[in-house]
């Protein structure tokens, strides 16, 4: 209803109009004529396909739309002709009708499944305003509709798109989590709508009688426009901070009351709900095709024995008097009639050859494989308690024909966890080295990673060795505070330290983080009444330090759930006894200051170290302090063991904590201030002017505040290097000392890049009151601006970000994830591509590469960088050239020596070049020489484009692997995507088609899994083909000997039965659990993968190999029975029963022939098969029945299983049709092993090693245990490893560490 | 600062997604894994040979036990005009055949005694009884002994499903359809040296299960009419026996249960062995006294009469034996090729592993 209303106006303006509904009053119903909001629909949702009165019609329809199934009701309505029907018509229904039957309980149950979630959240309960009751009430979210107001507490679900009205934050402020949307576990903010008049000044639903104009409903998450008319015909601007979406969870704010603008399927939530998308496997493309040798061999068969039943036609004279063909007319003796004719017939018997239940069951297959995949505890990643995630159910066999691997680089190789590293302030290089290695505890169980999703509420310590220069200067800062030295003496200092002030000063507050304290409590109970009714009042006047030492107090469990995280690893790994000992066991150096009153106003009190601090501090294993420093202060002044950070990128949380480390402390936040504490100045509150946030097009972001000392409007940049050198004042270039400054930073800049850092600049500026307003004025306009809002926002930014002044550069370690490098190494031996693509410096990604071994270290590293086609062209022949001078000199001169490995690394720029239609073919060619290949400073575009070339260009399978939003597109484009449900959010799990924890659990979901999958589906597609084929061609020798007429010698309820019950379910066992070798070798022998990717398994001939297997196997099924029978009296029946037991008894060895191992349901299906077989025939034929059957099968089974030529013939046909697969197999398997066979037998000789000798190799089995530690090695190269001991010492001391003080 | 978290480490365990560990889930389940190498199915070829080649002789042993003597009847002479055969007397009548009986005699000689119980077959080559419409062409609810009528009768009987006998009088026709229509009427005796009958049974050559349940007379005849090639003869006087009359007459089941093959035989009477030939059919002269009524030539087929002593395994057909014996045979060759191939490549298959096992992929 609300689309079609939508529609009608679409000339007209864009906009739909919400009025509350308190002021159309209760009388009126939501959907009634007079109703304003009628048309908008309400917030009941509905996903489900069908319902129980349109189920039948509407599902058999979707699934006539199916070729196959299209297929087979045709052959079923032909033979309905009466001159042309083979079979029984009720008997021909059979197969079509199960298959139809199994797809549609399939269908009704995942519908079922939606339907039951609809119910679920349609009957959620929130607090919505009931006009006539005059207050909140509960009610249903389906009783929500536009217009509506709603009341939402701390962790509440938002039930539909809400614009916020009000909010218990003093400053109108409100936090959302929007995992549940984007699956982005930051915290984002919202705000009231600002610039309306109430009544009173205060916000009561009963005032608010504006109507809101916004736009129509659409799907973009992080767009809203809309306007609020006042009565003074102003207009107030609307924008996606004042809007709460569906789906997200309010955070950090007792309570919130907004209008409800969207609702049910028109919120943005709802209009993101996309269908997975329908991919087809590579195998399945193979499957197709040979479908259509199906088609061909079957019009074949049936235009051979049309003609040949008419030239049998034709060679009687007067076939009339002839007394065995019984037609009904005399025109039906015509041949050329006949063979017409019989060619359908032909269509029915033979349509067998199309075998129809392959896609049900192949269907059937993948549901099995990713019931298993999904149920492997080995991808299951304890620390955030998430399994590996089948999200397409119809492409797992192509997780073993992978060839190329695209993965992003942060969050996917790496943890996304930010480290802060080191950094240059005004040119000096204030490098980190790490004191001890803690990090290796934590990496090899992983949990540092558990924090993933609260990681960013962290607490304000980081773990980090101060660098002695910078804490000396810092120091020197503090004795001048706590000596009250004259605040405005500078030049007592050094020259850097008002740099470095302001540097960590910027770090602090250049940001979004927010900090929390307090645990949040709304008064409203579930039912909607107050429980307290000064509630708002008393809410309003704790804005201030009172209220976060109050609420210190308050019990803690409240805010237990959502994010307090212990932050050393030892706290992490739940060492530590419980809340309460360990509150007790706070170090006296907290309380000692919890207990002083603060000395000077809000001033954090300072005690400079003593002995007894020295000591404590040395247990934590820290460094004794130089002379002068003040390691062992404290610079925590409120009850600050409840705040905690919360940031949306741990990039920022990372340099907050680092500012904090160094006694630069953000203490808290507010839309117009943040108050930080300052070494030099103690506790400041700077008055926030305005905050540019970052994108991805300045890729920078600054803040303008004002000094409340000096009164001062300084800007605070922060971004990329080449977003800030770019920009800098003019005199960095002139004044000798500031260029060598700008020198020196880049260089360090460089430096870290080396180091595999990610690397930030910081700038500031300081700005005139005059050039701030006019400024200002721009700026306002760009926000009010309806159209184009983004654009014009970024231009005005873009106006005040230039001549800034450098302050220096930080280095952040992103650490990689565990089991990367061998992960990536198996891969690369498995004869995988890997490509790795990413928006960071060339220099970390060919850092990050090489300690990722991506790059190996006698590998060749090609680095393309070049600002224009020609030149782009250029290097790429040139490394071509090189490359096949090499190759060819070195087969020339050592052949045996291993092969030169190549590495390309590209950048953004030149990428773009290289993508260029005249050079993909080029860059491709050159691409496909090289082991990896490393892009770098490239766009999400990019990588899409990327993955789409190799897909298209190479014709080969592609995996796109990456976590956040800027990899949907490749993972999109990608054969495979695979989502990283890290840190980043949901998006790039939304997308793909896999979710997966951690990378390196891509290489049993590729080694082990992929190639079981694609094993097992290869194996089972042929079997189908071979299995169909044999069974109709038996029946076609018979045509020879019964003159071309279509005559089966089986009960054709056999024929429609063979493939749908007797020889269906050993093939579907097998086709999901066969497993030809154990995950261990798999792992082990990653080159084994190559199969896949060669397609060893199920190549171009095995579609013919499956037609030769069955011809033979048929002809010898049909001859043998032929020749036993010659002289016997011999029914139709009895001599098609016979051969009926030996197809069955056929299908089920040779499927055994093939099966590597064999495990319990194997063994049963197998047997019960035939058995079901066997005891369905003498049932069947013990019971008189005239079910349209040629002739009534009464008793055939039975009589024919009394003469033992039945049992003589059946053995010798079944012994001499498995003959040739078996002895090929046997030959193949013995003189040209393939990889398989390999490993089964050196399993097996492991196997018997173990049993003699009842003792585990350590050697074979520990080469994952020695890749990790390799990995380790890694990474303790590039640190310092500090004695054991001292490890020791953080595990018992680190709790204690961290709540006290930095050192 | 750092608050533990308080979410008691149980609780999350409870609610854990971690997949079970058992054996089945995790694709750990006990296998047998057999790898199909020359060195491990050698003993399995040499097996079959052993088992195949001794039954193989057995079976042909028997098969050549069985004593069998072919006549073959087609072209047989009219006794009462001689130079003419029976054939070609049907032929010239064309397709008025129907209720002519051509009268001949074939004299053969048994040159060994044939050992009781000895059946007479009748043979008959080229002809299509499996032909898809003529297995359709019948009732089986009608020989059921059900009652059915023009309208329920199976349309696969057509066109002997009716029979138009006056304008106003359409019958359905007993029993219906093409099969029963063509159903073999040459009757045949055979004589010992000429002057002793052999004594034939009629009875006993269908299947137990057919005569007992499958065929069954109705309990009228009314209404109904003969097969248009029955001539004046009706399915209630095939047979003066009550037990072997109507729909339940044996050489109409014989007949009924359609051959899988055009050339077929089908039992026609069994000898009962009695006095001369209470041992069987003693070698010497015999005549078969056949009255000729069924053409075959329009469809080049044969005629014959067979006269045989089964085996258990059925008829006289080394194919089985040798069969049998060849496969064995084959079986052992084979078994001789991997026995070689094992020696000259199982060697290489260990030097693989221990390479495998050394050298890091």
């Amino acid at each position: 209803m609300g689309n079609f209303f939508d529609k009608t106006n679409k000339s007209g303006p864009k906009f739909r109009t919400v009025v509350p509904n308190h002021v159309v009053g209760p009388d009126i119903p939501s959907k009634h004529k007079n109703h304003p909001n009628r048309d908008y629909r309400s917030n009941r949702i509905k996903t489900t396909k069908y319902s129980l009165l349109t189920f039948l019609p509407k599902n058999l329809f979707e699934q006539f739309h199916r070729f196959a199934n299209l297929y087979f009701i045709l052959v079923v309505a032909l033979n309905w002709v009466p001159q042309v029907q083979a079979f029984g018509k009720e008997i021909a229904m059979i197969p079509v009708i199960f298959v139809l039957a199994v797809t549609a309980v399939k269908d009704a149950f995942e519908d079922f499944r939606r339907y039951k979630s609809d119910r679920k959240i349609n009957h959620h309960t929130c607090r919505r305003y009931s006009s006539a009751d005059r207050r909140y009430v509960k009610s249903e979210w389906m009783e929500v509709h536009a217009g509506d107001f709603v009341h939402l507490s701390c962790d509440e679900i938002i039930p539909a798109d809400i614009l916020l009205l009000h909010s218990s934050d003093p400053m109108g402020v409100c936090h959302l989590e929007t995992s549940n949307l984007d699956g982005e576990t930051n915290l984002k903010q919202r705000q009231i709508v600002h610039g309306l008049k109430y009544q009173g000044n205060k916000f009561a639903v009963e005032k608010f009688k504006y109507n809101v104009e916004c736009e129509l409903p659409n799907a973009e998450i992080y767009k809203f426009n809309g306007f609020i008319k006042l009565e003074t015909g102003e207009k107030v601007s609307l924008n996606k901070d004042n809007l709460l979406l569906r789906g997200c969870t309010i955070k950090n704010t007792d309570f919130v009351e907004g209008i409800v603008l969207y609702a049910g399927h028109q919120t943005k939530a709802m209009l993101n709900n996309r269908n997975p998308r329908y991919k087809r496997s590579k195998l399945e493309r193979r499957i197709n095709r040979d479908v259509i040798y199906c088609v061909i061999l079957l019009l074949f068969l049936c235009l051979f024995c049309a003609i040949a039943s008419g030239i049998w036609l034709n060679d009687f004279e007067d076939s009339t008097t002839v007394l065995f063909i019984p037609f009904e007319s005399l025109e039906w003796y015509n041949p050329y009639f006949q063979a017409f004719v019989v060619f359908f017939t032909y269509i029915i018997i033979f349509q067998t050859v199309i075998p129809l239940p392959l896609y049900v069951s192949v269907e059937i297959v993948k549901l099995g494989q990713v019931y298993f995949i999904n149920n492997d505890a080995e991808l299951y990643y304890e620390p955030i308690d998430k399994r590996m995630e089948c999200r397409a159910l119809n492409i797992t066999e192509d997780l073993g024909q992978i060839e190329y691997i695209f993965s992003d680089k942060t969050g996917t190789l790496t943890e996304n966890q930010m480290e802060f590293k080191s950094c240059t302030i005004g040119g000096t290089d204030y490098p980190h080295t790490p004191e001890f290695e803690e990090e290796d505890d934590f990496s090899e169980t992983g949990s540092r990673y558990s924090l993933a999703n609260i990681s960013r509420t962290s607490s304000v310590m980081e773990n980090l060795k101060l660098e002695p220069g910078l804490e000396r200067e810092i120091s020197r800062m503090c004795l001048r505070s706590l000596n009250s030295v004259n605040l405005d003496l500078p030049d007592t200092s050094s020259p850097n330290s008002q740099r470095i002030q302001e540097f960590f000063l910027l770090m602090a507050i250049c940001n979004t983080v927010v900090v929390t304290h307090h645990a949040h409590e709304d008064l409203m109970d579930e039912s909607g009444s107050i429980l307290d009714g000064n509630f708002k009042g008393k809410n309003r006047s704790q804005d201030d330090l009172d209220k976060v030492s109050r609420s210190g107090e308050t019990p803690q469990k409240k805010s237990l759930p959502i994010l307090n995280i212990p932050d050393t690893p030892v706290q992490r790994k739940g060492v530590l006894p419980p809340l309460g000992q360990r509150e007790a066991g706070t170090p006296p150096l907290t309380k000692k200051i919890n207990g002083q009153p603060s000395v000077i106003g809000n001033i954090p009190p300072i005690t400079i170290s003593n002995s007894g601090d020295f000591e404590r501090l040395r247990e934590f294993g820290m460094s004794t302090p130089s002379e002068g420093s003040i390691a062992g202060s404290s610079f925590i002044s409120d009850g600050s063991q409840q705040s905690r950070y919360e940031a949306e990128s741990p990039d920022e949380l990372a340099l907050v904590r680092a500012a904090c480390t160094y006694g630069c402390r953000l203490m808290k936040r507010s839309v117009e201030k943040v108050r930080v504490w300052l070494p030099s100045e103690g506790e400041v509150e700077f008055e926030v002017l305005e905050v540019l946030q970052f994108d991805s097009t300045r890729k920078r972001m600054s803040v303008i505040v004002k000094n409340p000392n000096n009164k001062e409007l300084v800007m605070f940049t922060k971004g990329a290097d080449t977003a800030i050198l770019g920009v800098l004042h003019r005199k960095f270039k002139e004044d000798r000392e500031l260029h060598k400054m700008v020198k020196d930073t880049e260089q360090h800049i460089l430096d870290y890049a080396m180091q595999g850092l990610r690397t930030l600049c910081m700038a500031k500026k300081i700005l005139t009151r005059m050039e701030y307003e006019e400024w200002k004025k721009k700026f306002n306009e760009a926000t009010a601006a309806m159209e184009g809002r983004e654009e014009k926002i970024l231009q005005v930014a873009c106006e005040i970000e230039k001549d800034l002044e450098l302050l220096g550069a930080t280095g952040i370690e992103d650490k990689l994830q565990e089991g990367v490098p061998e992960t990536i190494d198996k891969l690369r031996k498995a004869g995988i591509k890997v490509w790795v693509l990413t928006g960071d410096k060339q220099e970390t990604a060919i850092q990050v590469a090489y300690s990722s071994k991506l790059i190996g270290q006698k590998d060749q590293v090609l680095i393309i960088n070049a600002n224009d086609l020609a030149c782009t062209k250029d290097l790429l022949e040139h490394h071509m050239q090189q490359i096949d001078r090499d190759t060819s000199g070195q087969t020339q001169s050592s052949p045996k020596q291993k092969k030169q490995e190549y590495t390309l690394v590209i950048d953004g720029r030149t990428l773009a070049y290289a993508l260029h239609e005249q050079m993909e073919d080029i860059f491709l060619q050159l691409a496909q020489k090289c082991t990896s290949v490393v892009c770098c400073r490239s766009t999400p575009i990019q990588k899409g484009s990327v993955v789409k070339l190799v897909r298209d260009k190479l014709n080969k399978l592609t995996l796109a692997i990456g976590d956040g939003a800027n990899d949907v597109s490749m993972i999109h484009v990608a054969d495979i995507g695979i989502g990283i449900s890290g840190q980043e959010g949901m998006q790039a799990v939304m997308a793909s088609d896999f979710a997966i924890s951690r990378f390196m659990f891509l290489q049993r979901l590729l080694l082990v899994h992929g190639h079981w999958c694609y094993c097992r589906l290869a194996r089972f597609s042929s079997f189908m083909f071979y299995k169909s084929l044999i069974s109709v061609l038996v029946m076609f020798w018979y045509q020879m000997y019964s003159a071309y007429s279509g005559s089966m010698q089986f009960d054709s309820l056999y024929t429609m039965l063979t493939h749908v019950v007797f020889c269906a379910f050993p093939p579907l066992v097998n086709g999901v659990l066969d497993k030809d070798l154990s995950s261990e070798t798999l792992l082990k022998f990653p080159h084994i993968y190559r199969m896949g990717i060669y397609d060893t398994q199920y190549t171009r001939f095995s579609f013919f190999i499956a037609l030769l297997d069955s011809i033979y196997q048929s002809i010898v099924l049909y001859w043998v029975a032929h020749f036993a029978y010659d002289s016997e009296q011999v029914g139709i029946w009895e001599f098609g029963t016979t051969q009926m037991v030996a197809l069955i008894l056929i299908i089920l060895f040779t499927g055994a022939i093939d099966t590597y191992s064999w495990i319990w349901p194997q063994w049963l299906t197998m047997i019960l098969s035939f058995v079901f077989f066997w005891l369905f025939a003498i049932v069947c034929h013990a019971i008189w029945f005239t079910f349209d059957h040629p002739a009534n099968p009464y008793w055939v089974m039975q009589n024919t299983l009394v003469k033992p030529i039945h049992v003589i013939t059946v053995v010798i046909t079944t012994v001499l049709s498995l003959l040739p697969r078996f002895v090929i197999r046997i030959f193949q398997r013995t003189v040209f092993p393939d990889d398989i066979v390999k490993a089964q037998l050196w399993e097996k000789s492991q196997h018997n090693r173990r049993n003699s000798s009842h003792s585990i190799d350590t050697q074979d089995t520990g080469d994952i245990i020695s890749n990790h530690e390799s990995r380790n090695d890694v990474h303790e190269s590039r640190n310092d490893v500090r004695s054991s001991e001292t490890n020791i010492h953080i595990r018992n001391g680190g709790s204690t560490k961290t709540t006290t003080t930095i050192a | 600062m750092a608050i533990c978290t308080p979410g008691s480490q149980s609780d999350e365990k409870e609610t854990s997604r971690k997949p079970k560990d058992t054996k089945f889930k995790q694709q750990k389940l006990p296998a047998w894994q057999p790898i199909l190498t020359a060195g491990t199915v050698l003993p399995a070829f040499f097996a079959i040979g052993v088992a195949f080649i001794p039954l193989g002789i057995a079976l042909l042993v028997t098969s050549n036990g069985v004593m069998e003597k072919v006549v073959d009847y087609t072209h047989c002479y009219d006794k009462y005009d001689s130079g003419t055969t029976c054939a070609s007397k049907l032929e010239s009548l064309g397709t008025n055949v129907s209720g002519y009986v051509c009268y001949c005699e074939e004299t053969f000689r048994l040159d060994e005694d044939f050992p009781k119980d000895v059946y007479m077959y009748y043979g008959l080559s080229n002809y299509y009884q499996n032909h898809r419409r003529y297995v359709r062409s019948r009732d089986d609810n009608q020989i059921h002994g059900d009652t059915v009528s023009a309208s329920t009768l199976n349309s696969d009987c057509e066109p002997y499903k009716t029979k138009t006998i006056s304008s106003s009088d359409t019958r359905p026709i007993a029993p219906c359809g093409a099969i029963a229509n063509s159903l073999f009427n040459d009757s045949i005796t055979l004589e010992f040296n000429r002057n002793e009958n052999v004594s034939l049974s009629s009875t006993g050559i269908a299947w137990f299960s057919d005569k007992q349940d499958k065929f069954n007379n109705p309990s009228s005849w009314d209404g109904f009419t003969n097969p248009p090639n029955w001539n004046d003869r009706n399915v209630y006087n095939l047979s003066d026996n009550v037990n072997n009359n109507g729909y339940i007459n044996e050489d109409l089941i014989v007949w009924m249960r359609t051959a899988a093959l055009p050339n077929f035989r089908k039992l026609y009477r069994k000898i009962n062995h009695e006095g001369t030939f209470v041992t069987g059919l003693p070698k010497g002269n015999y005549t078969l006294q056949i009255e000729y009524a069924y053409p075959v030539t329009a469809f080049d087929g044969k005629k014959s009469i067979i006269l045989t002593n089964t085996s258990w395994l059925g008829g006289k057909n080394p194919f089985l034996g040798i069969a049998y014996i060849v496969t064995g045979c084959l079986c052992v060759l084979l078994g001789v090729v991997f026995l070689i191939i094992h020696i000259k490549y199982g060697k290489k298959a260990s030097e693989m592993i221990n390479v495998t096992s050394k050298t890091p992929f």
